[in-house]
């Protein structure tokens, strides 16, 4: 984990980062993959490579997606272990993704619904090709309320930075 | 009945209800589940959403390859491959999950999918090395035309999907149009089975009140007389039983009332009448005992019985003193729906004498009194007293101990002489029974005759009087004769005068010595038949006597209907003849008409020779009593026959 001393919200500096670690100068699972800004520990950015995020906590989850066809198996952290592990303390957390894309995730899913930060699916790490590297999951199988356009909304793929609100 | 008829229809009525209910309900329910699935089916919204962001993507896409083809520079490269690899990952997605599904719906969407990808993988040649600038305008064709197939598909998938989702709502809509059709439809049937449910409710509840009515009805019938709408036995005992358990109780009296002369309205104006004059009696008993202040119940207990119960408060209020006013009341004429009619009342009353006492026997003693009051006389009312008890008691024991008697010859005639009036000779004896009972002592005969005819022992008794008293007379060297009084109640029964026959036939007694005494009862209920078995009796050649003559109804015409061979003046006239110069003048009459008719004239009861002189005087030829001796066993009578000479002396 590299904590950057940049201001908080200054993700085009982890794009630049991130840029650099696909170019493969950095060894797999080296490279920054996620940036946590905000109301979090210090107030600055946490910086996260795959290695860091593994070494947070292990979850899984097996469940049928829009996205998908049948059921899938995914692997990663949970979302309210990572929180809990830079103190966010923010209602929100807004979820980017590197094709532009965001999506605001409210703190009380977190608990509640346990969303994974999923790494891995059907235990291969997730390619940007394949929706990678990180892609929030929710246990859509476990509770038909996850059936919406709302928590399907909150699934973000290809997420980059984290900003606790 | 009607209304079981409306129950079972009502209940036709609220299952087919019920049924209905169901089915609307599991068709509401159905149609809730397909909704559902309908609305799982719309959400191809995500085909759009994911279809427009490939869109945006390809866009940025074109854009990061005409910076990278101006520019060559390794950022733009960077950013280039980032792009290329989102949209390759967009396209990747395409192929699977409901955007996938979409596309296998869409005409041709496979084929637009392998172009598009096709076309994509055709452009990484250029990034991996740059084209040179004489080709660029090339490559961007090529870049322009991987774009527009991505647009292409991308439009066309979420086209397709929109006409799905307005096709699944549109459907939703029908559905809820149906769903709420449905509800309607239940509403109207849940109000239907709730407004069936509150008729049935009032129905059962008007059934049921019938029923009660019937029920009443039923009880009152059980409780109440028919004719006259009075309460029945029943309800009195009810009522006396309920007076017996109370702790404080009143003083009860309980008059039990007889119509005299009720049969005679019915047998003459038949039951119509008799029905009218019950209605009429009632009314008045009624209207009587309604001006007392105390609780009371009138009732009707048998044809002409009627019980009066009543709870007095007053303990200076004299029962006796009512009765007689009822008795009063029904001296006046009383007036029914079919005319007036004169009707008395016997009455028999009790009364409860202390707060212990069980009131039913009330009933009970108050009949005791009322078969007394009949018994002495019409139109009387008579307390009862514990004699009364005693008396029936003393009857009944008697009752049960005569047909052993009977059997066992315990009851035996002893004889009475009767004597020529001048000369004092004794011409005959009458037989009396007599009965000496190992526990009851002496019965007399005035006791255990009348229960004896009521019993119907009279006849075997009668039948062994005569044959003693025939066998006794045939024994005498005297050829005096014997009397044997019949009974009413011999006349009514078929046999008499082989009786008769019988004990002359065994004893050989000439039949002109025996005397064969009745009353003037016989002739009133039957008199025809009487008169004729009187007639045979007399022609085998036995002698009749008219007994008692004097009491009862004394009618002269009784002397003139048949050829008495004696006529027996009743023992009242000695006990008066010296006070009433009328009475004298009456036995001289009866003298005188019987001598004219051929019989001779007997004077019973005489008991001095101042008597026997007086009625000799009369000119009776014949006359008994303590006078000439006291009734003797059969062992004495001989002397007695022997001795006529003597007795002449005396006189």
């Amino acid at each position: 984990m590299i904590w950057s001393v940049s201001r908080p919200g200054s993700w085009l500096a982890g794009i630049a980062f991130f840029l650099t670690s696909i170019t493969g100068n950095v060894a797999a699972g080296e490279e920054v993959i996620l940036e946590i800004s905000g109301k979090i520990k210090g107030g600055g950015v946490a910086q996260f490579t795959r290695k860091d995020l593994e070494a947070i906590g292990h979850s899984e989850i097996k469940t049928g997606t829009p996205w998908h066809d049948g059921v899938v198996h995914f692997e990663g952290v949970l979302l309210s272990d990572l929180i809990d592990h830079v103190d966010g303390q923010g209602r929100d957390l807004l979820v980017s993704a590197l094709n532009n894309y965001s999506a605001t995730i409210p703190s009380s899913d977190l608990k509640r619904h346990m969303p994974l930060l999923a790494m891995k699916l059907d235990g291969k790490y997730m390619k940007i090709e394949d929706k990678g590297p990180l892609f929030v999951i929710y246990p859509f199988d476990a509770d038909p309320k996850l059936g919406s356009e709302l928590f399907y909304s909150r699934s973000v793929w290809q997420v980059s930075a984290i900003e606790v609100k | 009945m009607r209304w079981r008829q409306t129950l079972s229809s009502s209940k036709v009525y609220l299952i087919a209800g019920i049924c209905v209910f169901g089915s609307a309900m599991a068709l509401n329910f159905m149609f809730f589940d397909s909704s559902y699935s309908l609305i799982q089916n719309a959400m191809r919204y995500d085909a759009v959403w994911t279809g427009s962001g490939g869109r945006i993507e390809a866009e940025t896409l074109k854009s990061s390859f005409s910076t990278y083809l101006l520019t060559q520079a390794e950022a733009d490269k960077k950013e280039l491959k980032l792009r290329f690899a989102i949209t390759k990952g967009r396209l990747n997605s395409w192929a699977e999950g409901t955007f996938g599904k979409s596309i296998k719906e869409v005409q041709g969407g496979d084929r637009m999918l392998a172009d598009a990808k096709r076309l994509l993988g055709s452009l990484q040649v250029f990034i991996n090395a740059p084209p040179p600038p004489t080709e660029r305008e090339a490559v961007a064709r090529k870049v322009a035309k991987a774009v527009d197939a991505i647009h292409k598909l991308g439009h066309e998938t979420q086209q397709y999907s929109m006409v799905q989702a307005a096709l699944a709502r549109d459907q939703i809509k029908r559905q809820q149009n149906m769903q709420r059709a449905i509800n309607e439809g239940l509403s109207v049937v849940g109000a239907l089975l709730f407004l069936l449910a509150i008729w049935q409710n009032a129905s059962l509840r008007r059934a049921s009140n019938r029923a009660d009515a019937t029920a009443r009805k039923y009880e009152r019938l059980a409780k109440h007389d028919v004719v006259t709408g009075l309460a029945n036995r029943a309800t009195v005992e009810e009522k006396l039983a309920a007076l017996s358990r109370m702790v404080q109780k009143p003083r009860v009296c309980v008059l039990a009332a007889d119509l005299d002369g009720f049969k005679r309205i019915n047998d003459l104006m038949g039951h119509v009448a008799g029905d009218a004059a019950l209605k009429a009696a009632a009314e008045k008993m009624q209207a009587m005992v309604d001006g007392l202040s105390s609780t009371r119940l009138v009732a009707r207990v048998g044809g002409d019985e009627f019980l009066i119960v009543l709870e007095m408060y007053d303990l200076e209020w004299s029962l006796s003193a009512f009765a007689h006013q009822l008795i009063k009341a029904f001296e006046e004429p009383i007036y029914t729906d079919v005319g007036t009619v004169n009707l008395g009342v016997s009455i028999g009353y009790a009364e409860s004498r202390c707060d212990k006492e069980n009131c039913v026997h009330l009933v009970m003693n108050a009949d005791l009194a009322l078969t007394e009051a009949k018994s002495t006389g019409k139109s009387r009312a008579i307390a009862y007293k514990d004699t009364l008890r005693i008396q029936m008691y003393r009857r009944q024991e008697v009752e049960s101990a005569l047909k052993e008697a009977v059997k066992n010859h315990d009851i035996y005639p002893v004889f009475q002489s009767y004597h020529d009036i001048l000369t004092g000779t004794c011409l005959g004896f009458e037989a009396l029974a007599r009965w000496c009972h190992k526990e009851l002592g002496p019965i007399g005969p005035d006791e255990f005759i009348p229960t004896a005819e009521t019993t119907g022992d009279i006849i075997n008794l009668g039948a062994l009087i005569l044959d003693d008293a025939c066998l006794e007379a045939a024994g005498w060297r005297e050829k005096a004769s014997v009397s044997v009084n019949l009974s009413t109640v011999q006349f009514l029964r078929p046999g008499l005068v082989k009786d008769v026959s019988n004990a002359l036939a065994k004893s050989r007694l000439e039949p002109s010595r025996l005397k064969l005494e009745v009353t003037e009862s016989v002739l009133i209920s039957d008199k025809v038949r009487t008169l004729s078995i009187l007639q045979e009796l007399q022609k085998t050649g036995t002698r009749i006597v008219l007994d008692d003559f004097g009491t009862g109804y004394s009618s002269l015409s009784y002397l003139v209907q048949f050829p008495w061979d004696e006529i027996k003046i009743d023992r009242s006239f000695v006990e008066t003849a010296g006070t009433y110069a009328e009475m004298q003048n009456v036995v001289s009459m009866v003298v005188r008409i019987a001598s004219q008719l051929g019989a001779v004239v007997t004077i019973e009861g005489i008991e001095t020779e101042a008597q026997r002189a007086l009625f000799s005087g009369f000119g009776c030829h014949m006359a008994q009593g303590y006078f000439y001796g006291r009734p003797q066993k059969l062992d004495k009578l001989p002397g007695l026959v022997d001795q006529r000479a003597t007795l002449r002396a005396i006189s």
